[in-house]
This record gives structure tokens, sequence and C-alpha cells, in this order.
């Protein structure tokens, strides 16, 4: 019996011990992976990086591991290994301005805008009227500074808030988060950023032709109507640009449409070709625009009458401007004005001319009929701008989100350009005649206008970042090529003086941090703990004699080498 | 290593720690070492009781270390056939049978596998310290290991560490009861069935604890305090016993 005994145990051993190596192998494998789990993880968009003729603006690195600071540190602190973080509603933009100006160091800038500024939330809230000046005059600082620190955006919520609200606290004891005290850690790990090599504008055009007369060999005259699409703002990932330049993009489409309709049926298809474009590189001096026109056909060029931009069209009440840059008593500006404003007076609102020169030595063009004057192309832009924006400027910041734009105004704008245009085409300029009636077959849909804004003001579109086949332009293609005969997509590179780095978006991590300090005295304790654990077993099992017995060894050995 | 040099290290490694600490440039290369830092405190309190327990009690001297090892091979034993039962029971009667499989297999440790000759007195601590060292490292070293390292703090880790305090105590309990109820043959009458309830309350441990976790809803913390609450008051109780039921052998 001892014998079964003994060698159902060597089995039994034998099954076990074979065990060992495997759970060896799963420790190990285990121990390989290094798995690093923040509590919050929070998405964030960085600042733009962009060089004009090889002089740098923006935030020129993108990687950050640093502790958080708020604004509530003590005069004098360093916080050149720090992130500050900046909420929207305490922004002190003096001091940003004397930090940047003063070339301080700082480890990194974190920047909370209220969760209504996201794309995609269309709650109408008062309270963001007083943030989008402040917001305004944020962006113009940093997108024209040279900032030698990450610079991030993200949107407030509970966690940011609770993270704040402790840091804080620490800050203002005196405790900067440092190594030895502990606090919170901000790490996003990402690589540095690399120039775009060659960034791509993509132009799309739809041609809509007119009827030809039997006989008439001559070209019909054409009319023009663009609108860029794409947009320029302090955070490449969140500029969707609704009303600089959606509202405009959304404009032409429903035109598009209305005369699609139109031209549909061979009896009332007009004696004009339309041509629509939908141009990119906008914000950069409406480069796109320039190289669209100058890839068009000489003839084809030269037998557009006129070309109506549209620029910004989304939020504006009583008046809307048409710019242009021939002088306002040539004879093509009159009869266009005058176009426009019969119509605008029989739709309850007025328009307003206003002249501004070109200047051939600035290379600023600062409105998109600008190119086509300068290619001899008579051109108007229709804008609620009244003033030309400045470079970068009024492009889709952070503030022109889908609230600010009513789909009223783009309504009201469609229907002055499509029925001034008919009036032109089928000669009834002088006429009391509404074309597109409000509840007739032609009539401007207003779903249209509000799904495609809705879309639009959920993309971001800055042109460097828009690959050859990104959905949208497949998608504005495709709306197009509904509407228009023949359309085709150019595709240019954006040279010239601009350049462009990458790594727009970024996951932040957040790790509440214990300080060396905490974790010395942990260990002091536990250490404490097992000597107090060890004398107390010695004492219990072997007496107290055996305990004093260990603190005499050292003399007694050392007598015993003497 | 006697108790001056353990001392003697500890501090140097202390007044080393504050020099680094006290330099801010060096803070950044702490950085990374902190990750570690915090592994080595919780892994000291989740294993260094063993290896005290080991070194302070006379096991070391009569070399009864086979003895644990033994056991937690045992243990790693039942632990998988613990694992292959989860498929085949429902959740009510699982956790009986977890319950019974433990006591089974510290049965067959403490009563089947022979020993070389070490007085019962040793034979159980050797059991229970090499049975709760392998239930330590099955069940807390992998999660430490993964989560300690990381850049997060959290208190869970030392918890945990505690808690494997609470188990050796109850181990070493449910042994010496253990080796009571079926290494002795003669106890006297009345203490034996004090004997089994203790055992049985130690055994039922793990579902006391569950079920006051999920359906009481007791945050971690009051769990472990619980548990060395309880631990304490079963280790002292166990110690009674053994003391009473030794008596009528001498």
């Amino acid at each position: 019996m001892g014998d079964e005994k003994k060698s159902k145990q060597r089995d039994g051993s034998m099954v076990f011990e074979s065990m060992y190596p495997l759970l060896a192998l799963m420790l190990i494998l285990v121990a390989c992976v290094d798995l690093c789990d923040a509590a919050t993880v929070v998405d964030v968009y960085r600042l733009v990086q962009y060089d004009i003729s090889g002089v740098p603006f923006g935030s020129r690195f993108s990687s950050l591991n640093h502790h958080a600071a708020s604004l509530s540190f003590q005069r004098g602190a360093d916080l050149s290994r720090s992130v500050l973080i900046l909420p929207l509603r305490e922004l002190d933009l003096g001091f940003l301005q004397d930090y940047i100006s003063q070339k301080q160091s700082l480890g990194g800038l974190l920047i909370l805008l209220p969760q209504t500024l996201r794309p995609g939330n269309n709650i109408v809230l008062s309270e963001t009227q007083g943030f989008r000046k402040l917001l305004a005059q944020l962006e113009n600082l940093l997108v024209h500074a040279n900032i030698p620190f990450p610079v991030y955006f993200a949107f407030e919520n509970e966690e940011t808030d609770a993270m704040l609200v402790d840091v804080k606290k620490n800050d203002a004891l005196g405790q900067q988060a440092t190594a030895t005290t502990g606090g919170y850690k901000l790490v996003i790990s990402v690589s540095e950023p690399r120039k775009i090599a060659s960034p791509t504008i993509t132009n799309i055009q739809g041609w809509l032709p007119g009827s030809r007369a039997e006989g008439d060999s001559n070209q019909l005259p054409t009319i023009a109507i663009v609108a860029s699409y794409d947009t320029f703002g302090a955070a490449p990932a969140l500029s969707v640009g609704s009303d600089s330049n959606g509202s405009g993009v959304v404009a032409l489409l429903e035109v598009a449409r209305l005369f699609s309709t139109l031209y549909s049926n061979p009896k009332t298809r007009g004696r004009y070709n339309l041509l629509f474009a939908l141009t990119s590189g906008g914000p950069y001096n409406y480069e796109g625009t320039q190289k669209w026109l100058k890839s068009l056909d000489q003839r084809m060029r030269e037998s557009i009458d006129y070309a109506i931009c549209l620029n910004s069209v989304g939020s504006w009440d009583n008046e809307l401007l048409v710019h242009v840059s021939k002088p306002p008593d040539n004879a093509y500006i009159k009869q266009i004005f005058e176009g426009f404003s019969n119509v605008a007076e029989d739709l309850g609102f007025q328009v307003a001319l206003k002249h501004k020169k070109i200047n051939i030595s600035n290379s600023r063009v600062a409105w998109e009929h600008e190119q086509f004057s300068r290619l001899r192309v008579t051109a108007a832009t229709l804008s609620e701008l009244s003033t030309p924006p400045e470079l970068l400027e009024s492009a889709g910041s952070l503030s022109d989100t889908r609230q600010l734009v009513h789909e009223d105004a783009i309504i009201k704008g469609v229907k002055l350009v499509a029925e001034s245009l008919a009036r032109h085409i089928y000669g009834h300029q002088k006429k009391d005649i509404k074309i597109f009636a409000d509840d007739s077959s032609l009539a401007v849909n207003p779903f249209n206008v509000r799904s495609w804004l809705d879309l639009l003001s959920q993309t971001p579109r800055v042109a460097p970042f828009l690959s050859k086949s990104e959905p949208l332009i497949t998608a504005l293609k495709k709306e197009l090529e509904d509407y228009t005969a023949e359309v085709s997509v150019q595709h240019e590179s954006l040279d010239g003086i601009f350049t462009f780095y990458d790594s727009t978006k970024a996951s932040l991590n957040i790790y509440q941090v214990a300080s060396v300090t905490f974790d010395l005295l942990l260990l002091l304790v536990l250490g404490s703990y097992l000597i107090v654990l060890f004398s107390f077993l010695v004492i219990t099992t072997r007496g107290v004699d055996d305990l004093i017995s260990l603190f005499r060894r050292p003399p007694s050995r050392k007598v015993k080498m003497v | 290593m006697e108790i001056w040099e353990v001392n003697q290290s500890f501090f140097f490694f202390n007044l080393v720690a504050f020099a680094w600490w006290s330099s801010p440039d060096l803070q950044l290369a702490l950085w990374w070492r902190m990750t570690l830092f915090h592994f080595f405190n919780c892994a000291i309190l989740t294993f260094g009781p063993h290896a005290v327990y080991y070194s302070a009690t006379p096991l070391s001297e009569y070399d009864t270390l086979g003895t644990s090892v033994k056991a937690a091979v045992v243990y790693l034993a039942t632990a998988l056939v613990k694992m292959t039962k989860y498929g085949f029971q429902s959740q009510e009667a699982l956790k009986a049978m977890i319950g019974f499989i433990d006591v089974a297999g510290l049965y067959f440790a403490l009563a089947q596998l022979t020993h070389r000759n070490i007085s019962q007195n040793h034979k159980f601590q050797a059991v229970g310290l090499g049975w709760a060292f392998a239930d330590s490292v099955l069940h807390r070293l992998a999660p430490l290991w993964v989560g300690a390292r990381g850049l997060e703090f959290t208190w869970d880790y030392v918890l945990q560490g505690l808690e494997a305090n609470a188990n050796l105590v109850f181990t070493i309990s449910l042994a010496a009861l253990g080796s009571l109820m079926w290494l002795r043959k003669n106890k006297p009458k009345t203490l034996i069935p004090i004997i089994y309830t203790c055992a049985v309350i130690i055994a039922t441990m793990p579902s006391i604890t569950s079920y006051l976790r999920r359906v009481m809803g007791w945050h971690f913390p009051k769990v472990v305090g619980f548990e060395l609450m309880t631990s304490l008051v079963m280790a002292f109780i166990s110690c009674q016993l053994f003391i009473l039921c030794q008596r009528p052998s001498l």
C-alpha cells in the first residue's frame, strides 16, 4: 500500500511539476505587456502649425509629458515643466500675450472650451456671445505668434472640471506640482509634427449648358457662380466654418438645384450656360480660384459674362453687401447691382454696393472676385461682411459653429441670387415676376439647406489636411453631378508661401500620480510593519531571549574573530 | 540577514532617496523609477509577511520548506480543479463547491502527503504558509505587475496587499483547525463543535466577502477592514483551541 501511495504521489507531483513552466510562461507573458491605463482620456485638438515663406507660426511642438498647473500658481513659479490649464471663462489675454511675447518657457498650454462650441452641438445659448469675441481675440493672438510649446484645445467635461478644481487647490496652497508633491500628469504621446509634403487643393466645377437656338454658331454666354469650401482656423481639426464658408457652399448647391430643375426642360432652358464652381484654397489668397481660372479654356473664360462669388451669407438680417473691384459706374456693374436691388426690394431687404480697388503690387487677395478681375472677368462677391477679411481671418474660426448660422438668411440669399440670375437670363429684368415662388415646384427647399448645413458644420475642411479622395469632396462632386451635365474635378498643389505641418488631433491621458514623499512614507510604514511582525513572531514562538540574542550576535562574532 | 543589518540598509536607502528627492534636475529621471517604486511597495506588503513568518518562527530552523512547497503545489492543483468546474456548475452551487474543494485540498495537503518527521505544531504552519503564498502569487502577482507599475495611482494594490495578509492569517488558522480535526485523535468532546464551526466560517470566508461586496454593496476598503478584523479574531480563537487541545496529550 505504501508503494501504491508513493507511485500515485510521484505521478501527481509530476503533473504538478509540469504545470510550473506553463504558469511561469504565463507570468512572463503578462509581465511583458506594459499596460498604461489612465483614468481619464480626453480628445484634444492641436493649434495649427504653419510657415509663411519660412517664417514659423503657431505651436511648434506636439508631444506633452508634464504636470498640470492652473492660473492660481504663485507668482514667479517656474512653469517650464508644467502644462497650464486655461478654461476660456477665466482667460486672461494680457497675461498670455505677455508670456508669449517675452518668450517665457512653458511646458504646454491646454485651453478648455465650453461644450456648446463643440461641432455637432446645436444648443443655442446666449452666454456664448461673450465667448465668441474673447475666442476671436485668442485665436488671433495664437495664430499669428510663434509658440515654442504645444498648445491644445479641449472641451470641458466633468473629469476635466474635477481635475482643475484639484489643481487649483494645490496651486493655491503653494504646492507646485512636481515629482515631489504629486498631482496630475498630462501625457500626450504623439510623434513630432512633420511637414505636409505637397498639400493638394481640389476644385470641383459643374457645367450646365444653355439651349442654343437653331443656326446660332456663336458661343453662348456663361454666368459663373463660385464659392470656396475650405476653411482655416486656430484648431484645424475643429475648423468647420459654418458661416465662412459653409453658408456659401450650401447657397451654391441650392441655386444649382433650382436651375437644374429649370434647365431640365428644354422649353425653359435659358440662353446662358451656367458654371458652378466649388473652389479650395480660399484662405490662402484664393489660390485655388486663380488656378482654376487659369486652367479654364481661354474661350470659355472669355464667354463668362459675369461671376457671382458667395462668401459668408449665413448670419445677416437686413443687408447684404455686393463687393466689386470695378468702379460702380461701370455699365456691367450697374446692371448686376440693379438686378440685385430690384429683387431685394421685392424680398424685403437691402443690398449695398462696396467698391475696393485692386492693388496689383499687393499679393493679398481679400475677395474671391478679385481673382476674376485680375483676369479681366467681371465679378462681384455677395457677402454679409462689410470689411475685407485679413489674411487667415474669418475663414472658419473656433467660434464659427452651426449656431451662428440662420437658415433663413441662406434661403433669402439663395432667392436673391436665383431670382436675379433668372431675370437676367430670361430677360425679365424690369418685371415683377417671382420665378422661384415659395409654394411652387421651384421653391427653395429648406430641408436641403438644413441638411447640407448640418453636414458641413460637422466636417473640418482645412485644405492641406483634405486628401484627394476625401468623402466630403466625393459628396460635393456627386451632388453637382445630380444637378449639372458635366462635372470635373481639378487637383492642384498648394504651392506658394504656405507650408503646413500635420498632427492636428490627439488623445490626452490624465494620470493622478502620487508624490515621491508618499512612496517613501509608505515604504517606511511597511518596513516598520514587517519589523514589528518579525519581532512579534520571534517573541511568541521562540521567546524574548531569542529576540535579544539576535541583537547580540555581531559583538560576539567580533569577539570570536579576535 | 540580522535585524541590525536590515536597519542599516534601510537607513542608507532612505538617505540616498532623500538626496535624490531634493535635487530637482534628477526628478525627471526619477519618474520611470517611481512607477516601479509603488510596485515594490505593494509587493513587499503582499509577499513580505510570508517570508517574515518563515524566518521568524522556528520553521526555518527545522527546514520545513519542502512541506510548504508541496502545499503550494496542492493549492495550484485545487485552483485548476476549480477553474474546470466553472463551466459546469451554476452560481449558487458553485460557491459551495469552491469552499468544499478548498477544504478537500487542504485535507490532502495536511493528511495525505507524507512529510519528514515534523511536529504537528510546525506541520500545519508550514502547510498554511505554502498554501497562502501560492494563493497570493496566483491571484495577486499578475494584477500587481500589470497595474501597480502604471502612472495612475490607486489604493487598490495596497488594499490587495492587506487582503493578502488577512488571507495568510486565515489560512494558517484553517490549517491549525484542520490539523486538529484530522490529525489529532483524542480531543475534548465539548470543543469539537466549536472547532468545526470555526473551520466552516473560515472556509466560507470567500463567499462571505463576495456577498458583502455584491449584495450589501460594501466598498473594497471596508471589506478588507472586515477581513483583517475577522482574521485576527479567528487566529486568536484557533490559537486558544489548539492550546486547549494540546493539554490532554501532554
